[in-house]
């Protein structure tokens, strides 16, 4: 694993970067290590993902954050104070479920009050207000049952921010939903949080989620933290072939070094900005679809090889070509062109088509086999 | 890193309301020590010591053993369950094959007329049968001769008792079908012969085990049948009987307590090992089974159905009859005299009040106790230790018959050490009693409501910093009341009808219905203790239908959030 891996982000070396920090946090069920030994600083007002497949402890750490949940070994502390040994209730967070757990023989202004604990006019008041906020203005009197899915994920974050909390806690909150409304509610969840300011901490296995919500991703995987940084941090320079593979498509070239200790693909020279330790002689270099440029016509250049067009599968708005290096006819390399991309009327299977790599988005990993 | 410095604290994080419902679990785990395990320990006790309190080991057994009267009793009682599980089973299998797989006409009255057994104490299918095919029966003639009084009379009245029980079992194995096993094997080419030997059957293989344990723990361990019509027939829950309250030997009493819980405990294993087999094979989300129309199915189906709801009508009927009636065969003008009990021994109309008083709070106190222990060991974060002892325990009385569980009783509240000794002879022992006997069915339809409801509502509410209390009396409480109402019903009736879990137990000021019949008809007032029989029947009928309707008036309020 790369030494950055655990560096947060430049735009969170802020003075408050601890606002809310996990301590070496883990936890174990039994023989099953789900969390071993968790380290992360989240800023005041930050959004954070926790992304990771199912299994990966990310929801355990959520729970034990919110207290349901109580850690092995580790400290939590919020705000200065160390709250890994407080009950759920005096943690003071709001918490959204992925079953939205709304109280079903309560209206939706009840579920909504259900934390206040002011006198009655008041009550309604900051009922008012968060039907407003969320959108559900005169549904106050309706029963969960009788709104639809996206509609209960509003009362439910509407509960859960009933008492301005300092801390949201969302649990895979958008998965029960359809892809429209998801990514609608994902839009208006993120300018929600903009707009209270409200640090939250959100678990999604939906790479797509969180590379669009987050300000910072923590992706994790068996217990550990895998990296930490921002979307374009994560897909760009991803710190391990985990979160290569787990957030986005890549491609794994093997690549060899030679005489003069640069690394070759195919017999053609790399340039690459990335870097390794200088003893391997083998390497396996990284390169997302999109970043393979298809060339028109063969101009010779740096990092450009010839391929064999294998495959085109049509997917909306970009085509994704199989291509196989002319050098090398094992290796595969896939490819996405828009259909303004200079190369995408040379894609026809069976063709030869020159593939330029590019030298800024190329990350060199140690060779093991994927 | 930091995971080397293990601090471990205790497990869960508790608020100050939740340190409360920590020792409330605690509390309870204690009742259901004193009240359930302690009782079944004095039974061992007893059952290894010498009259005199010492030591004498399996001496007692032996010596039991030995005697011609026990191994009568032990084969009579085995001979007589296995006949009565040969007659049940096929009949409550086609009775619940109607109900759930057939297009039979009128399924939910069928249905009505099958469990109506239920509403009445085992003694009154006896009484009827006495009625018709007694000494001055109606239908003598019709046996050819065979007296009623023996194996062919315990046989009938028994396979009235426990037809309920297993129709209920079978009911539920067939009803959870699933449509596309059926769809999948007639796109194979399955005829109608291969998907009910291939399908139906292993389907139901569990319930017909399940529901043949359960009719013969019934049989083995009932009391009230043998004892009206059972003749010279010994049978061990007649011996237990007789051992302790003719003879008041006490250890020989608790020997044969044990006997009595070996079928039942062997049933409780094998069915926990089924369940946990069978529970692989239903998990997933399946189809309902929608029967198609087959005439002839449906045919001989009702035939089957309309003789067994025959027979099970005219044992519940005649005993009613004959309450109402001057002289039962001889003079048929009606008459209420058989109700008025003050010439009759057996405690009278004060039994009676007794009896409702006690299934009142049998009722009401049980139900509570029932809500209780599953929403704090289910829904708080309830310590562990008293939580898995109180899961543990509330699985016993299924296995415990009720003579046994009164026996354990006796010995253990009557001891003179006992600081709660002045509890033995008062009405709340006898509560306290038909509670647990009957505690693991409404604890598992308690459990199997509060799972229903979504875990995480008792998440959500601990993060909005409210007491737990306050979520359980506004939102699960709320949804579990027709779960509540089940459970309360269920105990209702069952403490009316029950006279083996309190037999040992009430004192002649504390007398019940269902021990009324008994005497009268021990004393020969046979037509007194029909009149018994049927008011509580009466009085389980009524109470089933007010509660039913409170239900259902509940089910129209609730209608708005009940999706």
């Amino acid at each position: 694993m790369k030494p950055q891996a655990f560096h947060a982000g430049a735009a969170l070396v802020d003075a408050d970067a601890g606002w809310l920090r996990f301590d070496g946090i883990a936890k174990r069920f039994g023989r099953f290590t789900a969390l071993a030994g968790i380290d992360l600083a989240v800023r005041q007002g930050e959004f954070v993902c926790l992304l990771g497949p199912s299994g990966c402890g990310k929801t355990t750490l959520l729970r034990i954050l919110a207290g349901l949940e109580r850690q092995d070994a580790g400290a939590l502390w919020l705000g200065g104070r160390d709250i890994g040994h407080l009950p759920p209730a005096a943690r003071h967070y709001g918490i959204v479920f992925q079953s939205y757990a709304l109280f079903p023989n309560l209206d939706v202004a009840a579920n909504i009050g259900y934390g206040l604990r002011t006198d009655r006019a008041a009550k309604q008041r900051r009922v008012q207000e968060l039907l407003d906020l969320v959108g559900l203005a005169g549904a106050g009197a309706k029963y969960p049952a009788q709104l639809s899915g996206g509609q209960q994920q509003r009362v439910a974050l509407a509960r859960a921010l009933a008492t301005s909390p300092s801390l949201l806690l969302l649990d895979e909150p958008l998965s029960a939903l359809d892809a429209q409304v998801r990514e609608h509610l994902r839009r208006e969840l993120r300018s929600l949080q903009r707009k209270l300011g409200v640090t939250t901490l959100m678990v999604t296995h939906d790479q797509e989620e969180a590379l669009a919500l987050a300000d910072t991703i923590a992706v994790m995987s068996q217990g550990r933290i895998e990296q930490v940084g921002t979307p374009e941090q994560v897909y760009r320079q991803p710190a391990s072939r985990f979160v290569a593979d787990f957030v986005g498509r890549a491609n794994w070239l093997p690549v060899q070094r030679d005489a003069r200790g640069a690394f070759q693909l195919g017999g053609v020279r790399i340039a690459c900005e990335d870097t390794l330790d200088a003893s391997a002689t083998t390497a396996t270099l990284f390169c997302r679809p999109e970043d393979v440029r298809v060339q028109p016509h063969w101009l010779p250049g740096a990092n450009t090889l010839m391929a064999h067009v294998d495959r085109v599968d049509f997917m909306g708005g970009v085509r994704r070509a199989s291509l196989s290096l002319c050098a090398a006819h094992d290796v595969e390399i896939l490819a996405d062109l828009g259909p303004n991309d200079a190369g995408f009327h040379a894609l026809i299977p069976g063709q030869r088509v020159p593939v330029t790599l590019q030298p800024e988005r190329l990350r060199l990993f140690e060779a093991t086999p994927p | 890193m930091s995971a080397l410095a293990l601090s471990r604290g205790p497990r869960t994080l508790r608020s100050p309301d939740e340190h409360l419902a920590a020792a409330a679990v605690w509390l309870l785990a204690g009742v259901f020590v004193l009240f359930l395990a302690a009782p079944l320990a004095a039974i061992l006790v007893k059952a290894v010591q010498a009259p005199d309190g010492s030591f004498a080991g399996l001496a007692q057994l032996t010596s039991l053993l030995a005697e011609a009267r026990l191994r009568d009793a032990v084969s009579n009682s085995v001979l007589l369950a296995l006949a009565t599980t040969a007659v049940v089973l096929p009949l409550a299998l086609a009775f619940a094959f109607a109900l759930t797989r057939s297009r039979l006409w009128g399924r939910p009255a069928w249905r009505l007329v099958a469990l109506a057994p239920l509403l009445a104490p085992s003694l009154m299918p006896a009484i009827s049968l006495v009625y018709l095919f007694g000494n001055q029966g109606l239908l003598k003639s019709w046996l050819g001769g065979t007296p009623i009084y023996g194996p062919l009379g315990i046989v009938m009245g028994e396979v009235f008792y426990t037809f309920p029980h297993a129709l209920l079992v079978l009911a539920t194995a067939l009803a959870v079908a699933d449509a596309r096993l059926y769809e999948a094997a007639e796109t194979l080419g399955a005829g109608k012969l291969r998907r009910f030997l291939t399908i139906t059957l292993p389907n139901a293989r569990y319930g017909l085990v399940s529901a043949g344990m359960v009719v013969f723990t019934l049989v083995v361990t009932d009391f009230g049948v043998p004892k009206v019509i059972g003749g010279q027939i010994n049978v061990l829950a007649l011996e237990a009987y007789k051992q302790v309250i003719g003879q008041q030997n006490f250890g020989k009493g608790a020997v044969v307590g044990l006997l009595l819980l070996l079928p039942a405990l062997l049933s409780f294993f094998v069915e926990r090992h089924l369940a946990r087999r069978h529970g692989a094979s239903m998990s997933g989300r399946s189809v309902a089974y929608r029967a198609r129309r087959n005439r002839v199915r449906d045919v001989v189906l009702g035939i089957v159905c309309g003789a067994t709801a025959l027979f099970l009508l005219a044992l519940l009927g005649v005993a009613v009859a004959a309450s109402l009636i001057k002289l039962w065969p001889y003079n048929l003008a009606p008459t209420l005299a058989h109700f008025d009990f003050d010439h009759v021994d057996g405690g009278g109309w004060g039994a009676f009040r007794n009896s409702l008083g006690v299934a009142t709070l049998t009722a009401l106190g049980g139900t509570l106790l029932v809500f209780a222990t599953a929403y704090l060991t289910l829904k708080t974060p309830a310590p562990r230790a008293p939580a898995a002892l109180i899961r543990a325990l509330v699985l016993l009385p299924m296995a415990v018959p009720g003579l046994v569980l009164g026996l354990g009783y006796i010995f253990f509240f009557n001891h003179p050490g006992n600081p709660l000794h002045a509890l033995y002879g008062s009405l709340a022992i006898l509560v306290a009693a038909t509670v647990i006997h009957f505690y693991t069915t409404a604890h598992l339809a308690m459990v199997t409501a509060l799972r229903q409801i979504d875990g995480e509502i008792e998440a959500v509410a601990r993060s909005l910093k409210r007491p737990w209390w306050t979520a359980c009396l506004r939102v699960t409480l709320p949804i579990s009341l027709p779960a509540l109402l089940d459970v309360a019903r269920y105990l209702f009736v069952s403490s009316m009808t029950t006279v083996s879990a309190v037999v040992f137990l009430y004192t002649p000021d504390t007398t019940l219905a269902s021990i009324a019949v008994l005497s009268m008809d021990d004393a020969g007032d046979t037509a007194a203790a029909a009149a018994m029989a049927t008011l509580i029947v009466a009085s389980s009928l009524l109470a089933t239908l007010l509660i039913n309707a409170l239900a259902a008036w509940l089910g129209r309020r609730s209608q708005a959030w009940r999706a």
